[in-house]
């Protein structure tokens, strides 16, 4: 049974297409069949994609029009899981996405403006869960911090207030880490290669989570079913 | 599509901007780009009720931001959506 998860914020540079590569490398390492859709309009993944290159390994695709839940349905037939980058500002293609996703990831960094974003984007996966076209079956979403640094006091925080405010939040974090902008050069997620290094090690922390939230969905979906 | 999803995708901008995304993208890597309506043009105006709170908002922010007028923040807005508007268009010639 094929998952997707999409990765939605309307606050531009918060991760969400690191994160998207770094988990797509990881489940690639895990033996997974990957595909990861690029909805965003930058195409940011698609324009630095090399079929030759070592991303190569994992299929990616360009969508950025509001055909990607053709799109989904479409690569969900070939593909364990598929991981949906959207643009970074509220638009419909991120919502056609949403409402085609198994699990809405909402990456944010510790800042005031990227939260209140993350807070806004979580009110349309709201409003899209109670569209038919999700038929009471609400889109499961869970909040991540990206580019926190380590060991500080403000993403605990942060983390802590959200989740007194009711929101869903993963434990693990995308620290901020140079292998990241150095990923960016050979257009490579640093733990596709290097699967010891500190940054796969939180990327794994963070799959791992989603693995955990995906059991359940499915659990449930069964027991609908 | 449902009324309920159709409703919610009319309140948001399209991801490409229909076909004047990649007019916008190109423009924001070459501003110079000589693709703005002409400064001759005739003009015309726009009338739109708003709620009270934003109007109110939009005049807090012109107060903090001399720079910016009301018109000047709706004209980028629509830019960002891949409208053309030429700078001159945007800037206060009142303030000069």
């Amino acid at each position: 049974m094929s998952f997707v998860i999409v990765l939605a914020t309307s606050k531009g540079g918060a991760g969400k297409t690191t994160l998207a590569t770094c988990l797509a490398a990881h489940w690639y390492n895990m033996g997974m069949k990957i595909a990861v859709i690029d909805a965003d309009p930058q195409g940011s993944i698609i324009k630095s994609y090399d079929p030759e290159g070592p991303m190569g390994c994992i299929s990616v695709f360009s969508d950025p029009e509001t055909t990607i839940g053709n799109t989904i349905k479409e690569k969900k037939e070939d593909y364990d899981l598929i991981i949906v980058d959207t643009g970074g500002f509220s638009n419909q293609t991120a919502a056609m996405a949403l409402v085609n996703a198994d699990l809405a990831l909402i990456p944010s960094k510790a800042s005031a403006l990227d939260i209140q974003r993350a807070i806004e984007t979580h009110g349309l996966i709201k409003d899209l869960s109670f569209t038919p076209e999700r038929a009471g079956n609400p889109i499961v979403y869970r909040m991540i911090l990206t580019m926190t640094v380590q060991g500080t006091v403000i993403a605990r925080q942060v983390k802590q207030e959200l989740k007194e405010m009711g929101y869903l939040l993963l434990d693990g974090e995308l620290h901020n880490r140079v292998v990241y902008q150095e990923g960016t050069l050979d257009a490579t997620p640093p733990n596709l290669l290097e699967q010891n290094s500190a940054a796969a090690m939180d990327v794994a922390a963070i799959a791992r989570e989603i693995s955990l939230v995906r059991e359940k969905i499915e659990i449930s979906t069964k027991k609908i079913a | 599509m449902s009324k309920q999803l159709n409703s919610i995708l009319n309140k948001l901008p399209h991801a490409t901007a229909s076909k004047n995304a990649s007019l916008a993208i190109s423009e924001a890597e070459n501003p110079r780009t000589p693709n703005l309506k002409s400064a001759k043009e005739k003009m015309s105006r726009i009338v739109a009720p708003v709620p009270y709170s934003l109007k109110q908002e939009l005049k807090r922010y012109v107060v903090e931001h001399p720079e910016e007028t009301e018109k000047s923040l709706i004209l980028k807005g629509l830019r960002t959506l891949g409208f053309t508007i030429a700078d001159e268009y945007i800037e206060d010639k009142r303030k000069k």
